[in-house]
């Protein structure tokens, strides 16, 4: 036999990697979806945030108020709040007509109120909502702020009525500052979902190229002929594995640059996450691209072994499922959690590769967390793909049909 | 290099060269007339003319006296290019337990023939013929191929073998011609080779026209045509097929059974492994009979009728059946 001008791996490395991206599933999930889909779909909570916002800012609400012809004091403290509607009711009609949502909300003000006033008292006003509906909470909250803030009128006269400064009721006061140089809003949304995006992108994206890559050959009919090339099965499990791998980590970086583009691209849909600007240290950059590594690995293996192990396509959807299910878990819990909860999640998969690349971006490296992660992701990487190179060899798995 | 020593009465020290447009004449002797085939040798080392018995019934004649004069080129010997020896293959089923799919079967088969393995649906043909592919590996004895070992040399046995069979696939996103390439290197052919071969295959099996089609667009015929291509780019000595036309329609299976005749004129070895009996009785020139995983009888057809005293093959083969004594009507 002539010397080979290629190394088998090489070739198998190859040509999965042509044919996976001719796959126009795998094309849209792996390029389009990233790339276009995400942002658009950050576009869409955008606009639809921003409409939510405006259109609350505008809607009058109505609602009840029983009693008020009692108070005068009350009568002229309440009026001209902006976008409430009052309408006198009963207590009987006000709690009809909150059931009927025909109003949102009532504030009921008691039969002494006006004397209670009079003698610088406390009045309890009754606020009466539907817990069982979401914009009558709502109205009960933003009645709530009005009469706390008409109430520090009624403070504020009382006070100057006794010859006292107003600010005498506001000792305290809070204004926010965000220090510049710091992390921006758009930073907070990242830290929140790019790891969960990231860990979840680097583990799935390889699903449709993994289950076509053994399952999807043996539902075809090709795998027996490719075990009778000269081709040893090991450099056929590493062409896979690394065209699986490498179809994660392309799927990873799309998944992060497609959550990026939109911060460096001036587009007004995306204005409600971008601004404020991103800030970046070449830590996080760095972290970001080094932590995909072994999440594609440890995917790519994990993949491979249940294509390998599955007669067909179908049966290695089924088997995937679960873990699919195991890995959103793990990279969502990463929402929750932070570096410092516990030294325990940088030994658990994805989660701890998530964490990393939390504390990369918040700037908060535990030196501790990140061996242990490192360590334990590239042992539980190499665990999964010796467990498929060792499925690999069995050929009661391999041709089992 | 192995010879069949059995079969070479005098001087089997001698090489003996025979050329493959001998081995064509001598298939075409076959089918018109299977017992007086008669083969012409050219002897290098030694002027003596040599008897040469090929299961006693074919004579080998000096080539100068012979009326068809033959250019001599080039392939060494009568050897055996398999030999099976006592092989076997147990598997563990959960629910039957022990299954003893193939139990000591041997065989020899040589260029320039056309082995059939015949058996009912079950009987251990594909496991036979993937243990001699080195698929899957045999729980006792062995096989050689081209002289390697199927258990000790499986990447060179691999190397010199094709495989074809009726529910091979192919990669539907690739071309023929990508197809093609992507298994010629996998056989460690240089680019340049691989090119040339393809080329000249794609003519041989008249594929032009879909070449650079991709395989999902195929017709049935055309897709079966670019998987014969597949199993032969090598040029492989040895070529096995299992079951190849199961499946296909009369026209895709006409074109696999005369690739197969070709195969045997161009002096290659083909085992065929089917349970259709007009097959084997258009092909193949001795065949074996495996029935529960045993090999029943070996010859050729007109041995296997003498045998049974019957002249229909399907009953030579139920007869034989009968004769083991475990067949089940």
């Amino acid at each position: 036999m002539k010397p080979n001008p290629m190394a088998s791996w090489m070739v198998v490395f190859r040509k999965e990697f042509k044919e996976i991206f001719r796959d126009s599933r795998t094309t849209f999930n792996i390029i389009i979806s990233p790339l276009l889909i995400t942002p658009l779909l950050f576009a869409i909570i955008g606009v639809a945030v921003q409409g939510q916002v405006k259109k609350a800012e505008k809607e009058t609400i109505p609602v009840a108020i029983v009693g008020l012809a009692k108070s005068p004091t009350l009568q002229e403290n309440l009026k001209g709040v902006p976008n409430i509607e009052w309408k006198e009711k009963s207590r009987a009609e006000a709690e009809e007509a909150i059931r009927k949502r025909d109003i949102r909300a009532a504030v009921v003000i008691p039969e002494d109120a006006e004397q209670r006033l009079a003698e610088n008292r406390t009045v309890t006003l009754s606020l009466l909502v539907d817990e069982g509906s979401q914009s009558s909470m709502q109205a009960g909250q933003r009645l709530e702020t009005v009469i706390v803030e008409r109430g520090q009128r009624v403070v504020a006269q009382r006070l100057i009525e006794q010859g006292l400064s107003s600010e005498l009721a506001t000792p305290l006061q809070i204004k926010q500052q965000p220090v510049t140089g710091g992390g921006s809003a758009a930073t907070l949304i990242l830290t929140s979902i790019l790891p969960y995006v990231l860990a979840v992108s680097a583990i799935m994206g390889g699903v449709s190229a993994a289950n076509d890559s053994v399952a999807g050959e043996k539902e075809r009919g090709t795998l027996e002929t490719l075990l009778v090339s000269p081709a040893s099965r090991r450099d056929l499990v590493l062409g896979k594995f690394l065209a699986v791998a490498g179809v994660s980590l392309v799927s990873s970086l799309l998944s992060v640059i497609g959550l990026l583009w939109p911060f460096f691209v001036p587009l007004k849909v995306f204005e409600w996450m971008t601004r404020g600007g991103l800030t970046l240290s070449p830590t996080a950059i760095v972290t970001m691209i080094l932590v995909q590594i072994p999440l594609a690995v440890l995917g790519a293996g994990l993949l491979l072994t249940i294509s390998t192990y599955a007669k067909n396509q179908k049966e290695a959807q089924t088997y995937l499922a679960p873990v699919l299910l195991v890995t959103t878990v793990a990279a969502m819990m990463s929402m929750f959690l932070k570096m410092d909860s516990g030294i325990i999640y940088s030994a658990v998969p994805i989660l701890n590769a998530a964490l990393t690349l939390k504390g990369a971006l918040e700037g908060t490296l535990n030196p501790v967390f990140v061996a242990v992660a490192s360590v334990t992701s590239f042992v539980y990487a190499g665990l999964a793909v010796a467990i498929s190179a060792y499925l690999f060899q069995k050929e009661e798995v391999l041709l089992k049909a | 290099m192995r010879y069949a020593s059995q079969t070479l009465l005098a001087n089997s020290k001698n090489i003996l060269t025979l050329n493959t447009t001998l081995y064509a004449t001598s298939g075409r002797s076959y089918e018109s007339d299977r017992v007086e085939a008669r083969f012409s040798v050219t002897i290098l080392k030694n002027a003596n003319i040599i008897k040469y018995g090929f299961k006693s019934r074919v004579e080998v004649w000096s080539e100068k006296n012979n009326e068809k004069a033959f250019e001599i080129v080039g392939i060494e010997g009568v050897r055996t290019m398999i030999e099976v020896q006592n092989i076997s293959k147990v598997f563990t089923d959960k629910k039957r337990g022990e299954v003893r799919a193939v139990e000591g079967v041997s065989f020899t088969a040589h260029p320039g023939e056309i082995f059939g393995v015949l058996g009912p649906n079950g009987a251990g043909k594909t496991t036979l013929l993937r243990m001699m592919a080195t698929i899957l590996s045999p729980t006792d004895g062995t096989a050689t191929i081209s002289g390697y070992d199927i258990r000790q040399q499986a990447q060179e046995v691999r190397a010199n073998i094709g495989f074809l069979t009726g529910s091979a696939g192919l990669y539907e996103r690739l071309t023929p011609r990508e197809m093609l390439t992507y298994f010629g290197e996998l056989n460690g052919m240089r680019p340049d080779a691989i090119q040339t071969r393809i080329n000249d295959v794609i003519q041989a099996l008249d594929m032009s026209e879909f070449a650079d089609r991709r395989c999902d667009k195929l017709s049935t015929g055309q897709k079966q045509r670019t998987s014969i291509a597949r199993s032969i780019l090598h040029n492989p000595p040895v070529l096995f097929f299992d079951e190849p036309t199961s499946g296909l329609d009369i026209m895709a299976a006409r074109t696999v059974v005369s690739f197969i005749r070709q195969c045997r004129n161009e002096g290659r070895t083909v085992i065929f492994s089917t349970h259709i009996m007009s097959e084997v009785e258009a092909l193949c020139d001795r065949i074996a009979i495996i029935y529960k995983g045993k090999c029943i009888a070996i010859g050729t057809l007109a041995e296997l009728r003498a045998k049974t005293g019957e002249a229909l093959f399907e009953n030579v083969f139920l007869r034989l059946i009968e004769s083991e004594g475990s067949y089940e009507a």
